[in-house]
Order: structure tokens, then sequence, then C-alpha cells
């Protein structure tokens, strides 16, 4: 035993865990770097959501509780009092007592807020993310999906991350954030480098170029609005007075980094699966009206994101003793395969009634760009499989999946025959 | 107070109709998740964060129910084919003025 802060530390096979946690359920459920996950992540997922214990222990760094089960996934994101998301991103230090401004620290808004407050900033939102707005869009998604099909088909073979799964939904919140659009390609990198480098002081520079363009746009919607999402924000007042620079900031910050990297590795998990399932492409392919339950039932099995809460009072819960300060770990694409939930959650089907995924979170968090992240996720299906019927994974090519908070491909080399009676 | 049980019908899209009881107090959102209505998804959990517990209210009981208030009326914004009688079920509480409460299911919550 070992005193660590105020904490008794056991140490287990050379590893220090808290004293309050049952030795039989520590163990490490890798869903970052592990080879078992990085060989084939979904069905390690599904895997431990099927035979490991209903909750472990995960040692380490950024280490804590891991929760897999559906309901319990759920009950953790839906209960704000004892599971809190503040300081969660941790992007940049911050000051606790202010909730802000610590070196140009600031909050992701309204992702690292708890209720009551995060309802406030919440609400602001909501108006440009409606369906009603987002349908608005559609001739503009569909455009730019056309365009990015458009200029490789008759290629035969694309790295379909870089031709189509990252322009596709940077280009989108470009334009929605009044930018311009020939800016996606240096966006493109700044997302990969932020999200994907895992290495601090790149992410520091991603994040001061993030900074530095939406700090300048955010100064000109100031002098002259437009209708764009910066304007709004900009435009946006909390009990009658402008927001702070930092919520603005936070607010930019996270639409930036929440609707491009999700959108992405969704893409590249669902087109994989795609170029692997003949049988499965084929009935689509036959019947696009299939498209959007088939969308729906993809966004279950493929779900990205893996996120945590902060443990804000001793509690007892899912058979064991949490402490204040654990951090507990929400495995939400190991929760849509959790068989108490879903029949036969392993097999992929074209439609599944009654198909409650949570691959948008639940609790006051969930995601509020769902409408948008369909709308594009569908279109992309409905074009790419118009264009392209027919293609596989191209053996010749290494490619590399990534895990951590967000599951994907770094590349997908895809490749195709062109179709006959297709203008080569 | 006592609970009192409080019936719900609930009607599909397509007609089907499900009679469902409930207890003063729950909300309407909650009594449909405990009977396993498929029409409402609630992922939010009832806080105002999703819209995906959308229902028409019948006609017939439009003006027995409390209004919505600025909140529920900014969330249901969110919600997908919104008509006057638009209601986010979770802020809808039962009340013993609400029995035999007809509901109906929009087509899709997304």
């Amino acid at each position: 035993m070992a005193q660590v802060g105020n904490e008794v530390v056991a140490s287990i096979g050379g590893i220090a865990v808290p004293g309050h946690v049952a030795p039989d359920l520590v163990r490490k459920l890798d869903y970052v770097a592990g080879p078992e996950f990085l060989k084939d992540p979904y069905a390690y997922l599904s895997t431990v959501v099927e035979s490991w214990p209903r909750i472990t222990f995960s040692p380490g760094v950024e280490g804590g509780w891991m929760v897999t089960r559906f309901e319990d996934v759920r009950e953790v994101l839906q209960n704000n009092t004892v599971f809190s998301s503040r300081g969660i991103a941790s992007v940049v230090a911050r000051d606790e007592a202010n909730h802000s401004d610590q070196e140009g620290g600031f909050e992701l808004i309204p992702l690292e807020l708890d209720p009551p407050r995060h309802a406030k900033y919440r609400m602001m939102l909501n108006p440009v993310f409606s369906p009603k707005e987002i349908e608005k869009l559609d001739a503009d998604i569909r455009r730019v999906a056309t365009n990015l099909v458009d200029a490789i088909k008759h290629n035969k073979q694309c790295d379909f991350v870089s031709a189509v799964a990252r322009p596709l939904p940077t280009i989108i919140f470009l334009r929605m954030m009044g930018l311009p659009e020939d800016q996606a390609d240096i966006f493109v990198h700044w997302t990969v480098e932020l999200i994907h480098s895992h290495d601090p002081v790149r992410q520091k520079a991603a994040t001061d170029s993030i900074m530095g363009v939406l700090f300048q746009l955010v100064a000109e919607r100031k002098q002259s609005p437009r209708d764009d999402i910066i304007s709004k924000i900009v435009a946006l007042k909390i009990e009658d007075k402008p927001l702070p620079e930092t919520d603005i900031m936070g607010f930019c910050f996270l639409l930036f980094i929440a609707g491009l990297d999700t959108v992405t590795s969704t893409l590249t998990n669902m087109f994989r699966y795609l170029a692997d399932t003949p049988d499965y492409r084929k009935q689509l392919v036959a019947n696009p009206d299939l498209i959007p339950e088939a969308a729906e039932e993809l966004l279950r099995a493929f779900a990205v994101v893996t996120t945590s809460r902060f443990v804000a009072q001793d509690i007892d819960i899912f058979g064991v003793t949490m402490k204040k300060g654990d951090r507990v770990t929400v495995v939400i694409p190991a929760a849509n395969r959790d068989p108490e939930e879903f029949e036969e959650p392993r097999a992929i089907r074209i439609a599944r009634g009654n198909n409650r995924h949570i691959t948008f979170s639940a609790g006051p968090h969930r995601c509020i760009g769902s409408h948008l992240a369909r709308r594009e996720i569908r279109i992309i299906l409905e074009e790419f499989l118009r264009q392209i019927p027919d293609f596989s994974v191209d053996p010749a090519k290494p490619f590399k999946i990534y895990g951590g908070g967000v599951i994907g491909y770094h590349s997908l080399p895809l490749r195709w025959q062109p179709r006959p009676g297709v203008n080569q | 107070m006592r609970e009192q049980a409080i019936n719900i019908s609930f009607i599909t899209y397509d007609g089907q109709k499900t009679d469902v009881t409930g207890v003063t107090g729950e909300s309407v959102m909650r009594t449909a998740k405990g009977a396993g209505i498929d029409g409402i998804v609630a992922d939010c959990g009832g806080c105002l964060s999703c819209a995906t517990c959308h229902i028409y209210i019948d006609p017939d009981w439009l003006e027995v129910l409390p209004p919505k208030d600025e909140m529920e009326e900014s969330v249901l914004e969110m919600a997908v084919d919104v008509q006057e009688n638009s209601r986010l079920s979770c802020q809808i509480e039962l009340s013993e003025a609400l029995n035999g409460l007809v509901v109906h299911l929009p087509k899709s919550q997304f």
C-alpha cells in the first residue's frame, strides 16, 4: 500500500490502482491501441460487452471505471448529479473558480457544462441545428457529395478518407461557419493534428491555428454580421448581455471539433464494412430507398465516440463503490452491441425495428448535430453507391485504424472497376 | 397524495393503438418508455436536450393540457414535422385531468 495524495493506493501487478477498487475488476480495456482492438475494433468491443464483467477498472493514465452495458452507459450519461462532465475535454488550462480564462483557457460550450448552467447555452444553439435549418443545406450537401464522387469515379481507386470522408463534413462546416471553402485542406490538417497526433506540442499548435482563424472571424462578424453560425453566436445574449469572448470561442471551437472528425470517422467505418460485405452493399445499390434505415443500423453498429465523466460524489452503483473524482469512461460503441438491448447485436441488418442506439450519446449532452450528421451520411451513401456501386478494400495498400475517443481509419484504400456504360 | 392510475392511448403513425396505464406525477415519456412504446426514443432522458420524445396531442385533449413553456418551445424546434399540436412527452406530467389522454406518435423521431 502507498499513499498518493489522500488516496490509499494498492499495487496490482506493479500498476497502482485506488484502494476502493476490487482487484478482480482491474483489467485493461484497451480501446486506444490494444492489438486486439486495432485488429478489429468492433469485434473486440462486442466481445468485451458480451463476456467481460459488468464493469471493469482500467489502470494507468486516463484510466478508471469502464462502463460498457447499454443501460449503465445511459445511466452515466443521463445522471449529471453524480457524473459530471466538467473538465472532460481538457483542451487548455482553466480557472475552476471563474469557469474560464486562465492563460487563454476556455471551456468547450456547452459540452463541459453541467445542468443547470448547461441548458441556457444549449437552448441558444437549437435554432442553428434544427431539422428545418439543416434541410436548407440538403442541396448544398448533395452538390458537394456529387462533386467529390465525380472527382474520383474514373480513377478506379481512392483513399476514401482524403477523397470523401474528410472533405465532405469539412466543406459543409466551413460553409455553415461562413468560412471560405478553399480553406478546407488546411482545416482538415488542423483537425487531424488536434485529434490524432496524440502529441501535446502539435495539438497546441493546431489549437492556436484554429483559434486564430476563429478569433479573426468573430471580430469580423461583430462588425458586419452575415447569415452564418458565427454571426448567430456573436449575437447571442445571456441575461440580456452579450456573451463573453471566452464563451464565444468555447462554442465555436466545440462545433469545430465535434462536427468534423465524428462524421469522417463514422463514414470510414461504414465504408470499410460496405467494401467487405458485397451482399449488404448490393441490396442498397438495388434499392436506395433502404438507405435511410440501413444508415441508422450502420450508425448503431459503428458508433465512434467514447467519452468520460467524473464522479461528483461517492456512490455505490453498478455493483461497485465509486469515489469522488474517479474517471468513468462510457464505451458507447460497446453499449450499442449489448445483447441485453439488441437482438443479435453483431448481425448488421438492413432494417432493425426499434433501434434505440445511443450513437449520438444520451442525457443533456446528446449530440445537437444529429440531424446534420444523419443527412450528410445518408447523402454520401446515396451518391457514392449510385456512382461507384462495386468496390473493395485494396489489399495491396496498407491502412491504419485509430482508437481512443473516436474510432476510425487514418486512410482507407478502396478500388473498383469502372462501371459499364459510364463514359471514361 | 396517493398515486392514481391514469390511462393513456398511444396511436402510431399507421393507426395502431396501444393502451397504457401510468400513474399521476409520472411524465408521458416515462410512462411510454416503461410500457415499451416504440415511437418514443427520449435519448436525453427528459432534460430538454433532444426532442426525440415528440408527440402529437389529440385535438380533443389540447385544451386540457397545461401550455408549453419557453424551454419546451425552444427544444421542439429540434423535432421533425412539428405541428400546432406538437409537444414533448417528457414535459407532460400525468394528472387526474389527463385520464384517457390520446396521443399520436410521429412517423419518425429524426
